[in-house]
């Protein structure tokens, strides 16, 4: 039994939230490692990440998207502390406490309640070296964080490898 | 000299209804980590699809209930989804009237994992490992449980 850890990197190149196809590396992580059996962790450390699966399709992405939107706007109207303000694409918000602005602007595009929704990591078992993802199943990174800043996923690699 | 090792075993549920359809799996799980033989460890318990998550709750009617009427919150029976009518996925498949079923499924997860000790997993009373299925027909599943210990 041994575990390897990679880290994969990628750009933010949309505006609002973007949501990138990210099976086919991490398939290529497995694969490199030549672990026969065991799990593959796909995790992301930041409030402005997350990870799912889903079949990767144009409506799904959408849909996804409409109905975190209005989970994070009821959130918006209900709590004390006041996460992002307005709908996806939207990025001006503040930190506010019991109703009291603080004047301090969160980060761009700080979606964390959608982050806390959706999750930060997902367990996917492996045989014979490869994962047991369905067919129509990708695994997607979820990105409500800035332009151009470089996101780090990690991919750790649990199970029996050759001897 | 301690050994780890890993056991890959699969299930098939059954949905019975065509609404959210909820399947007690918790003997199917311990049983996969009694075969094993392990004393400690994890078990990830997996579904390979896009309209169905594992979770863990407490199975009653009520708990049910109140899961069917969130999940109608989350994403409504009577939304229109764009999945419903687009033209098909990466896959050149064709879309469905299932939109509903993608997003709850991508919400609630594949997969959990759970810790098992002296071959008992670390769950409290009362709390169940269940199949989720949000598909809009009748079918059956492939559940994957994996066993990863010593």
């Amino acid at each position: 039994m041994k575990v390897k850890t990679v880290e994969l990197h990628f750009n933010k190149t949309e505006e609002g939230v973007q949501v990138t196809d990210i099976t086919r590396q991490v398939d290529h992580s497995v694969i490199d490692s030549q672990m026969q059996d065991g799990i593959v962790i796909v995790h992301v450390s930041s409030p402005k990440l997350s990870i799912s699966t889903m079949d990767y399709e144009e409506g799904n992405i959408h849909d996804l998207k409409t109905a975190l939107t209005k989970l994070e706007q009821k959130e918006k109207g209900t709590s004390i502390y006041g996460h992002s303000v307005g709908g996806m694409g939207t990025a001006v918000s503040y930190i506010e406490h019991k109703g009291k602005h603080l004047g301090l602007p969160r980060a761009e595009g700080d979606r964390s309640i959608m982050h806390a929704i959706l999750g930060p990591s997902i367990t996917i078992p492996v045989k014979g070296n490869r994962t047991m993802l369905g067919k129509w199943q990708q695994i997607l990174l979820w990105d409500f964080g800035k332009m151009a800043e470089v996101k780090r996923v990690v991919v750790q690699i649990i199970g029996e490898f050759p001897a | 000299m301690i050994f780890m090792g890993v056991k890959t075993s699969e299930i098939q549920v059954e949905k019975k209804e065509e609404d959210l359809y909820v399947t007690k799996i918790t003997k199917e799980v311990a049983d996969a980590i009694g075969s094993s033989k392990f004393k400690s460890g994890i078990a990830t318990i997996f579904i390979g699809c896009t309209t169905a998550s594992i979770s863990t709750m407490e199975y009653t009617p009520e708990s049910i209930k109140h899961m069917r009427e969130a999940l109608e919150r989350v994403a409504p029976s009577n939304a229109n989804y764009l999945h419903n009518t687009s033209v098909g996925d990466i896959n050149g498949y064709g879309a469905d009237d299932n939109g509903k079923s993608h997003v709850r499924s991508a919400i609630m997860g594949p997969s959990i994992t759970i810790p098992f000790n002296d071959g008992k997993m670390m769950l409290d009373n009362g709390l169940e490992v269940v199949l989720l299925d949000f598909d809009i027909i009748k079918r059956t599943r492939k559940v994957i449980i994996q066993v990863m210990g010593e």
